[in-house]
């Protein structure tokens, strides 16, 4: 099993690299802050993996790319208020508090 | 002319809808100009179309209603002289009771109801007429037992109207049933529904034997329950809670034709399928069974409904003994004289408000035109020459001779014979003698009312006078037979029943009550006046069979299988629910991590199932 | 030339290790600065230019200074450590399958297709231009909705 320099596997494997970190931080951190960037980090892992795609079927996933960029900046501005927020009441950590999503 | 024949059938039909509401909405008597201008325009298509078929044509046009696959559900019309003749009397008939029915319901708060149902009925009729296929038939067929219902249940707030109309609905959907079935048999083996198509069939002999005399049968059980044959016929007894002039057009002039029509349309097919001698059969027994009753029966309408059954069983004799003229050529006749009977009876009823005719006497003196009229129809109903009964009846009993049944031939003689016994029995009582109280308050009828009455005498002339052409164009080689001595027989037969009702009911020389005290008489007389207890024993079947025995199981079904599954659905997803919630702990890392690890667990599941 | 993917790849990991673990917000913002600008490399390496410009402009541009000012307002308190067994179970496991479908996928690779910016913007215009005026809508929608959301708390605190 041998990749070339031109195999799309480290590309991949940069994605996915990035998609297991995120994921480790989004379900260990308490931190908002934290959890926001790790949803950062997911993210720009899909849009590796789209990119290296792109090299393969053409234009489309390198377009689809362009708009997660620019979605997820939005989102970052919704995360960044609703952190703000959260911060002034409970402190940085995720509030125990919000839990009426339960039984 | 096609699309004239559609327009005839298909304005009435969504047209009466249309009157109700303008009439709702304006001046509710305006439905009676809209229904006479409606049915008048059928009237003058279907005359039209009948000198034209007269002359030698014949219409048929046919298109393709739906379809799936490969399933051509067909739609069409087809006139030749048999339908013609039905068709045209059928609009003529509807045109003169819509007219009649101004002076009628004079008093009826809701007339609007009243001619939108009527007008809708005789789109129906008429439907069912020119109609070229057996599906287009039935749904006409079932367009007019709706109809049926509603104006039996006119006057819906009268109980015995509502269980009558229920009981007419009822009793002619069990025997639609049975049509259904035979439609579907049809369709199945023959691959048509082609009336044409299937006479041709069977004269080729293409469809088998068995199921030919299968499917044959199971469409005379739909015409039994539309015709009020034996057993079937209770509702149409009941029927006459009913406005009297839908009991003239419905259940004496034209619905109630509609399975002679039916047996008459596909007569080529009824012969090939020798079950003839089952129709024979069963109209020789309800003539029977109706001229009794018609002899003991006190109501007015009732003794003219057993009557119109009695003709209708008669029609089935002529048709069962291999004739097709002569069955179709009494409907047209018996449509006539019947309309004009029940609507002087209507006279009578509407003036007198008296439905008991031994309540009545002496009428002649304050409603001549009336009591003419009246006699003119019996007369035809007895079979008097030159009236048009005469002849139909006539050639019916010769055909019940010439079958060669001798019950059925003794059945059918009685049933001819005494018509006019309860014929003049019934006229003898209403018209002579002294006025009593009850007549002394009535008075002539309108004119309105009583032209349609003159129109339709003048018909009972024309159509005996001119029997010739009109049996030409039902039947092209057919031709009344000349048997002078069953001729003589029958005359001086019906003399002697003419000279009873005459000394019991003009001269009252005999008292029926003293003969009534007799037991024997007494039980005789009940069981004519129940129709030899059909009705009770249809009313026993329902109840121990279908109510008792068949509507307990689906209760019981119902209640411990159906209910049973479905609580236990909902105490399943109750008892889940207890159980699964606890997963719900309201911490966000607890479902982020249960959803990638789903995400992670469905992205192995595609891996396996690719 | 895999030696210079290799140093780069390692550089992101470590960074995006860095922004997960590092207590101090500051460092956490700069280790984030970082992978974002190393991402953009990489996109660069495939061949989309404008793809790693984007990247660049708004990932490390804009996004790195909206935090910067969230961590301003909110200010660089440290936090409690806290491990986490499952999730680090959870993300090995992903990585695990990620890999052998990477490795999977990477052994059909085609020759890279040359995708040139013109034809990029030819394709854009064709499939996607329709796209672009819901997705106006909705930034705006956010934007408002941000905006609104931090105003009321605002408001309510003076």
């Amino acid at each position: 099993m041998t990749f070339t320099n031109e195999s799309m596997f480290w590309f991949l494997l940069v994605a996915i690299s990035l998609l297991a970190i995120g994921i480790y931080g989004l379900l260990s951190k308490k931190s908002i802050l934290k959890m926001i960037i790790s949803i950062e980090i997911i993210v720009n892992g899909a849009n590796v993996g789209l990119a290296a795609f792109a090299t393969q079927h053409g234009a489309d996933g390198v377009i689809l790319a362009f708009f997660a960029i620019a979605l997820a900046a939005l989102e970052v501005a919704v995360g960044l208020t609703l952190l703000i927020i959260l911060a002034r009441k409970y402190g940085i950590t995720f509030p125990e508090k919000l839990n009426n999503l339960r039984w | 002319m096609e699309w004239l024949i559609y327009l005839s059938v298909f304005l009435p039909v969504f047209g009466a809808p249309l009157i109700w509401l303008v009439s709702h909405y304006t001046d509710r008597w305006i439905s009676w100009y809209l229904s006479l201008a409606v049915t008048g325009l059928s009237a003058v298509i279907a005359l039209t179309t009948l000198v034209g078929v007269a002359t030698g044509h014949h219409y048929e046009h046919s298109f393709v209603w739906f379809q799936f696959g490969d399933i051509k559900v067909p739609f069409g019309i087809y006139v030749d002289g048999l339908s013609a003749v039905v068709y045209a009397m059928a609009a003529l008939l509807g045109f003169l009771i819509v007219m009649y029915s101004r002076g009628y319901m004079e008093h009826d708060e809701s007339p609007h109801r009243f001619f939108m149902k009527v007008t809708f009925f005789i789109g129906s009729m008429l439907g069912l007429t020119v109609s070229n296929n057996l599906l287009t038939m039935f749904i006409f067929w079932e367009f007019m037992g709706l109809a049926s219902y509603l104006l039996i249940s006119y006057w819906y707030y009268k109980n015995s109207a509502a269980d009558a109309g229920l009981k007419a609905f009822l009793m002619t959907k069990f025997a639609d049933g049975f049509f259904l079935a035979g439609i579907v048999l049809l369709w199945w083996y023959a691959g048509t529904l082609n009336v044409n198509e299937i006479n041709h069939l069977a004269e080729t002999h293409t469809i088998p034997a068995l199921v030919a005399a299968a499917a044959a049968l199971l469409m005379f059980g739909g015409a039994v329950g539309k015709s009020a044959q034996f057993p079937l016929f209770p509702w149409l007894l009941d029927a006459m809670e009913g406005p009297t002039p839908v009991s003239a057009l419905i259940h004496a002039a034209t619905m109630v034709n509609a399975g002679v029509f039916l047996v008459g349309r596909l007569f080529d097919f009824y012969l090939y399928s020798k079950v003839l001698y089952v129709i024979l059969a069963i109209g020789a027994v309800t003539a029977l069974i109706a001229v009794l009753g018609a002899m003991v029966h006190r109501e007015i309408k009732k003794i003219i409904a057993f009557s119109t059954m009695e003709n209708l069983g008669l029609m089935f004799v002529g048709l069962g003994a291999g004739s097709l003229a002569a069955g179709i050529f009494h409907l047209v006749s018996h449509a006539t004289f019947k309309a004009l009977m029940f609507l002087s009876a209507g006279n009578v009823i509407h003036f007198t408000h008296e439905k008991d005719a031994f309540k009545i006497r002496g009428l002649i003196k304050v409603m001549p035109y009336t009591a003419i009229l009246f006699l003119i129809a019996v007369l035809s109903l007895a079979g008097i020459p030159p009236l048009s009964g005469f002849f139909s009846k006539e050639w019916i009993v010769h055909e019940a001779k010439e079958a060669g049944d001798p019950i059925a031939f003794a059945f059918v003689l009685t049933a001819a014979v005494l018509t006019i016994y309860y014929g003049f029995r019934l006229w003898f009582q209403l018209f002579t003698g002294e006025p009593n109280e009850v007549a002394k308050k009535a008075r002539e009828a309108y004119p309105v009312m009583l032209i349609p009455l003159f129109v339709l005498a003048a018909l009972t002339f024309l159509v005996g006078i001119f029997h010739q052409p009109i049996i030409h164009l039902i039947e092209e080689h057919a031709h009344i037979p000349h048997d002078w001595a069953l001729t003589v027989l029958v005359f001086s037969l019906m003399a002697v029943a003419f000279i009873l009702s005459w000394l019991i009911y003009y001269k009252r020389a005999i008292d029926t009550t003293v003969l009534l005290k007799d037991p024997i008489m007494a039980m005789l007389n009940k069981t004519f006046y129940n129709a030899f207890f059909i009705d009770h024993l249809i009313r026993w079947l329902s109840k121990n069979f279908i109510v008792e025995f068949l509507a307990w199981l689906a209760h019981w079904i119902d209640r411990n299988v159906y209910d049973y599954i479905v609580n236990g659905v909902a105490r399943t997803a109750l008892w889940t629910w207890e159980k699964v919630r606890v997963i719900q702990t309201g911490n966000l890392i607890h479902y982020l991590t249960i959803f990638v690890s789903g995400a992670l667990i469905l992205y192995y599941l595609y891996l396996v199932i690719l | 030339m895999l030696l210079y993917f290799f140093i780069l790849f390692a550089v992101v990991v470590a960074t995006a290790i860095a922004a997960i673990e590092l207590i101090n917000f500051i460092w956490v913002l700069v280790a984030f600065a970082v992978l974002l600008t190393e991402i953009a490399l990489f996109y660069f390496s495939l061949g989309f230019p404008l793809l790693g410009a984007f990247q660049l402009a708004i990932y490390a541009g804009g996004v790195a200074i909206l935090v910067l000012f969230a961590i301003l307002t909110i200010g660089e308190r440290e936090e409690e450590k806290r491990e986490s067994k499952l999730a680090a179970g959870v993300a090995v496991a992903t990585f695990i399958t990620g890999l052998i479908a990477s490795i999977w996928t990477g052994l059909h690779t085609k020759p890279y297709l040359n995708i040139s910016l013109g034809e990029l913007g030819k394709v854009f215009v064709d499939k996607y231009a329709i796209l672009i005026i819901p997705l106006g809508f909705t930034a705006v929608g956010i934007i408002y909705g941000a905006y609104y959301i931090l105003s009321k708390k605002l408001q309510r605190e003076e």
